[in-house]
């Protein structure tokens, strides 16, 4: 059985090629609507191109662990505390919220939505973060 | 002695912690009533935190999820500094600025 996103995304891709063969009937622009809506649901989503055509049930891990690590790794600990993690906290509360309530068309739009918050502020303390590791550095090498 | 400066958000911010006391950071995006945005309210409450306007403590889950909750409390100093910010405030419009 398809998962509701997976229809979803199939729904969409055959409504752009039926839209672009009824007003152009170009072979070509018909292939190239195809190949970026596959890429775009493949990277929107987060599907693997396994999952994407298998119709096996995944165990899927809630949204934000693999960025928590990135995180981790690349800002200071306070930075990582104070203002990643609690983003990631919130997006991971709000999918499982949404997707208890059986809505995962909210669930996904939740992780969407705290994709672009978690890369909003990852842009946004990265200049500060590295600003103070030169400065930190600076200060340690000169006596 | 430096004077304190307190931005428009962070005085929004000021005035939910210490209206309501403790506050998760999502509770302050849904209480602002689109005033505060997901991607920048952290930044802003970690700014806030550098400065010694609010204080805050984590709140283990037992979920499995890893990640412990953050509670967010404007300190005595933050309240302060909103107390006058709002006095200088009001003066302005008595003074008809």
């Amino acid at each position: 059985m398809m998962s509701p996103e997976e229809l979803y995304i199939a729904a969409r891709m055959l409504k752009e090629v039926v839209f672009r063969l009824e007003h152009h009937r170009d072979y070509k622009t018909v292939m190239k609507v195809a190949f970026w809506s596959f890429v775009c649901a493949v990277g929107l989503f987060g599907l693997t191109i396994d999952q994407f055509f298998s119709r096996r049930q995944t165990i899927k891990s809630p949204p934000g662990f693999r960025l928590r690590g990135l995180a981790e790794f690349l800002f200071s600990r306070r930075t990582f505390d104070q203002i990643l993690e609690p983003l990631l906290r919130d997006l991971y509360d709000e999918y499982c919220a949404a997707m208890a309530e059986g809505r995962p068309w909210k669930a996904q739009w939740v992780r969407v939505r705290g994709y672009w918050s978690f890369w909003a502020a990852f842009f946004a303390q990265t200049p500060i973060s590295l600003v103070k590791k030169i400065h930190q550095i600076w200060k340690a090498t000169i006596p | 002695m430096e004077i304190p400066r307190l931005s428009k958000k962070e005085a929004f911010i000021l005035r939910l912690l210490v209206g309501k006391g403790e506050m998760y950071g999502l509770e302050l995006v849904k209480d602002s009533g689109g005033e505060l945005k997901r991607g920048t309210v952290y930044v802003t409450l970690g700014r806030m935190a550098d400065k010694g306007y609010v204080d805050s403590r984590t709140v283990p889950q037992d979920d499995g999820s890893g990640m412990p909750k953050r509670l967010f409390r404007a300190t005595g100093y933050g309240a302060r500094v909103l107390n006058a910010w709002e006095l200088a405030g009001a003066s302005l419009v008595w003074e008809g600025v």
